[in-house]
């Protein structure tokens, strides 16, 4: 009663009013009205902090899965916070399931490298380091002045380097990054109840959805296992359109 | 048993006269002898006749314990002159046991006879600890020759302890020796003892047996410790120590003189359990900070450095050293410090023992934590142990210790010495309350496409730019083609303003050079040098209609009228010639 109460004062608030209420929420330990407020703030404002308190939240009523993905979309939006890179790898070391290997240190730097400005960050750059580069070709047409050469050089590299950058998250995002979100989950060999169990995975497992029939989806783990298992018992990272 | 021998030996030889010169000789078969271990004093008498001499007198022995007596005598008779002179040695032989360590002295040996008295010299003698050598052949040569099996004296086990009552805690050194007057040929232990309710430390077991003379109840034994242990009673009341049993063959001496190597015969024997009564240790005015430590101590506390960089764990030692039940030493509570962790500390002990005390060190090593920066303080660590000398508790402290940590944040993760991986205690806290919260951009924006567009359009038009630059350059009918129109209306402008001056013949003038020049860069002629038919055929050649053609040279023809015979001017307005002029420049 109490809640439905507070759900209804709630609604009238605007997104920055309920998000600070939300934080209080958190502050006094109760993290489930937390969730219901931010989740409430998340369908008006796509924000990094937002993603992120609501990750914290759902961690601490140990929700793996909900966290994971909700410090996955906060990173996406805000790559280079610390903290939430740092509760993004508290969160999955909490995971039942330990799958894959950890990634070596020169793949590692690479990752961290095309992950540090984020995608729409490297959209603008991308542009323009290109009108740029644009603008320098032109002009050594014209001039033919060595210096230009220089520049266009430096310009068309870094170009390339945002490209990349915009590439890596673009593959990500069509890869339909998802993740469990119930305790566990048995994925069967083919989009029905009647198949085979062929694979069980718990609360925080990432994969990539390859094909969606109907309500199974047929996932992807790291290592190459899939399966088929029903939509409802897991969440894709990135929004619809994102 | 000497004097017995001496007698009979004093009657065989029993015509001694007179008396005459004798001399006194003392002598040690060793001057350095172990403490435990046995020397022969032998006091030598040579003379004439001397079969009548009493026995020596010994002079006090503080530092020795006699334990044996033995006396010989040889004889050895001369002829002289066909006189015959008799020469007498007789050697009393005296078994000591040295008391002591140290110097030890054996004074002078006297001897009365006739009257007279004769002194030897003092001996001395270094008793040092341990073993020196095997005991000379002719002092092992007093062993009991008979072996007298029925007499328990000759061959026992013996255990000896140090201490029968003791404190909790305190030790107890327990020796268990083999005695033995027998010749034996096999030892096997067929029961080790048994000590219930004692923490054991065994300080020595005997791989083989290696005798060493020591007197016991009056007699001289062959013994061999078998085994020697160090207990610490781990519960008080009395307690008993388990008996040792052992199986001896003994050679028996065969009375057959053929049977060489004798019969053995094999005897079973064992040693007495002990009881050790242990006392509780007083429970009134136990110190909390009592850990089980009983002896003497000391206590010292150090720190391996004095300032921590980013979080690096410092070590503090706290190491008690000293005599009693190291290995019950548990670890000194450490009082929470602020700012400081301080983990489960790694234990080092040695212990050993030295006399009848255990003696050695235990130590404790604590990887201490800094969790704030600045200078940390270890406060004095406190422990209680109970003072046997005493029987009172004490308490030691150690002093108080300080060091200096920065950039303890620095370092987000840990790894102990243990392999331990602490990644942080929790997530990190939530972000701060925003005033405007905006939705962040994620997706690329369409627009951005057009930008590309227009990027790659500039370089197009560049290339055209460049292209037109370079065909000015090298093409001169472009070039003129180009710059016609301007050239056509600068000259044109030329004759407007003669015409307003009213300069008719200049007008006319200019009219004609501005209609025949922009048909020369047009098409790039030289029209200066063409006649009005070859303007025709060429106009003609660019395809251009006959009637334009013919307006054209018409107009020229008015021009070339007006300027060089204005007589023969047909009534045309100049304004109105310029109009047309203009209107079928436009045409071509």
């Amino acid at each position: 009663m109490i809640t439905n109460l507070l759900m209804l004062v709630s609604i009238c608030l605007s997104p920055a009013e309920l998000y600070t209420q939300s934080n209080q929420s958190y502050g006094g330990g109760d993290f489930l009205q937390a969730i219901e407020g931010y989740e409430e703030v998340a369908k008006s404002v796509m924000n990094a902090d937002v993603y992120y308190n609501l990750g914290n939240s759902y961690f601490k009523v140990k929700k793996i899965g909900k966290a994971i993905i909700n410090y996955r979309r906060a990173r996406f939006l805000k790559p280079r916070d610390d903290d939430i890179r740092h509760n993004l790898e508290f969160a999955r070391n909490y995971r039942v399931d330990k799958i894959g290997s950890v990634p070596g240190p020169i793949l590692r730097m690479l990752s961290s490298t095309f992950h540090y400005f984020s995608l729409y960050e490297a959209s603008i750059l991308t542009t323009l380091f290109f009108v740029l580069s644009s603008v320098l070709v032109s002009l050594f047409i014209i001039y033919r002045r060595t210096p230009l050469l220089y520049g266009l050089m430096f310009s068309a590299l870094s170009s390339f380097f945002f490209f990349v950058t915009w590439q890596v998250w673009a593959s990500e995002v069509r890869d339909r990054p998802s993740v469990v979100t119930v305790a566990e989950v048995n994925a069967l060999s083919g989009p029905g109840e009647d198949y085979k169990e062929i694979l069980t995975i718990h609360d925080g497992t990432e994969f990539k959805i390859r094909e969606v029939r109907g309500e199974y989806v047929l996932i992807q783990i790291p290592g190459g296992i899939s399966g088929w298992i029903q939509k409802e018992e897991s969440e894709e990272v990135f929004w619809p359109n994102y | 048993m000497w004097r017995k021998t001496g007698k009979i030996l004093i009657l065989l030889f029993p015509t001694i006269v007179c008396a005459s010169e004798l001399s006194l000789t003392a002598s040690v078969d060793r001057t350095e002898v172990g403490l435990g271990e046995t020397l022969d004093l032998t006091v030598s008498v040579h003379g004439e006749n001397i079969g009548d001499v009493p026995s020596p007198t010994l002079p006090e022995l503080p530092d020795f314990e006699i334990i044996g007596r033995s006396s010989s005598q040889e004889t050895s008779i001369q002829f002289t002159n066909g006189k015959m002179t008799q020469q007498q040695g007789i050697h009393f032989t005296y078994t000591l046991s040295p008391k002591k360590l140290g110097k030890a002295s054996i004074g002078a040996v006297k001897l009365e006879y006739q009257d007279r008295t004769y002194e030897t010299q003092t001996t001395e003698v270094n008793v040092v600890q341990g073993v020196t050598k095997k005991p000379s052949p002719r002092s092992s040569r007093s062993t009991p020759p008979e072996a007298e099996l029925a007499s328990q004296d000759n061959l026992m086990v013996v255990a000896t302890a140090n201490r029968r009552e003791v404190y909790w805690g305190e030790e107890v050194v327990v020796e268990f020796a083999l005695y033995s007057r027998l010749h034996m040929s096999d030892v096997n232990v067929v029961e080790s003892p048994t000590f219930n309710g004692f923490w054991v430390k065994s300080v020595y077991d005997a791989k083989r047996l290696d005798f060493q003379r020591r007197s016991f109840n009056g007699k001289s034994y062959d013994v061999s410790v078998l085994k020697k242990c160090a207990l610490l009673p781990l519960s008080s009341g009395e307690l008993e120590i388990g008996e040792m049993s052992l199986s001896v063959a003994v050679v028996q001496r065969s009375r057959d003189f053929f049977d060489f190597f004798g019969r053995t015969r094999t005897v079973s024997i064992r040693s007495e359990p002990i009881v050790i009564n242990v006392k509780p240790l007083p429970t009134e005015n136990r110190p909390s900070e009592f850990t089980g430590g009983v002896g003497k101590f000391t206590i010292k506390a150090s720190l391996d450095r004095v300032a921590s960089e980013a979080a690096e764990p410092v070590n503090l030692t706290v190491r008690l050293e000293g005599a009693g039940n190291i290995p019950f030493i548990e670890r000194p509570p450490i009082p929470a410090i602020p700012g400081v962790k301080i983990l489960d500390p790694e234990i080092r002990e040695n212990a050993e023992l030295v006399g009848d005390r255990m003696k050695g060190y235990k130590e404790f090593r604590y990887p201490v934590l800094p969790q704030t920066d600045g200078e940390h303080l270890i406060p004095s660590i406190r422990i209680a142990y109970f003072d046997l000398e005493d029987e009172t508790y004490r308490t030691l402290g150690t002093e108080e210790l300080r060091f200096t940590a920065s950039h303890t944040t620095a370092a987000t993760e840990f790894v102990p010495t243990s392999g331990l991986k602490v990644l942080g205690t929790d997530i990190r806290f939530i972000k701060p309350d925003l005033t405007q919260l905006q939705s962040q951009r994620c997706a690329p924006q369409g627009w951005l496409i057009f930008v590309y567009i227009g990027s790659l359009g500039l370089i197009g038009l560049s290339l055209v730019f460049e292209r037109h630059r370079a065909r000015l350059l090298t093409d001169r009918a472009y070039a003129r083609r180009l710059r016609s129109n301007r050239m056509m209306k600068r000259r044109l402008k030329q004759a407007e303003t003669c015409l307003r001056e009213n300069d008719e013949k200049e007008f006319y003038s200019s009219l004609s050079k501005a209609t025949l020049g922009y048909l020369g860069d047009r098409y790039d002629w030289e029209v200066h040098a063409m006649t009005k038919d070859e303007l025709r055929d060429q106009l003609t050649r660019e395809k251009v209609r006959e009637e334009v053609i013919d307006k054209i040279l018409n107009l020229l023809d008015q021009c070339d009228v007006a300027c060089f015979s204005p007589s023969l001017m047909t009534v045309k307005e100049p304004k109105e010639l310029f109009s047309q002029v203009k209107d079928v420049l436009s045409e071509l």
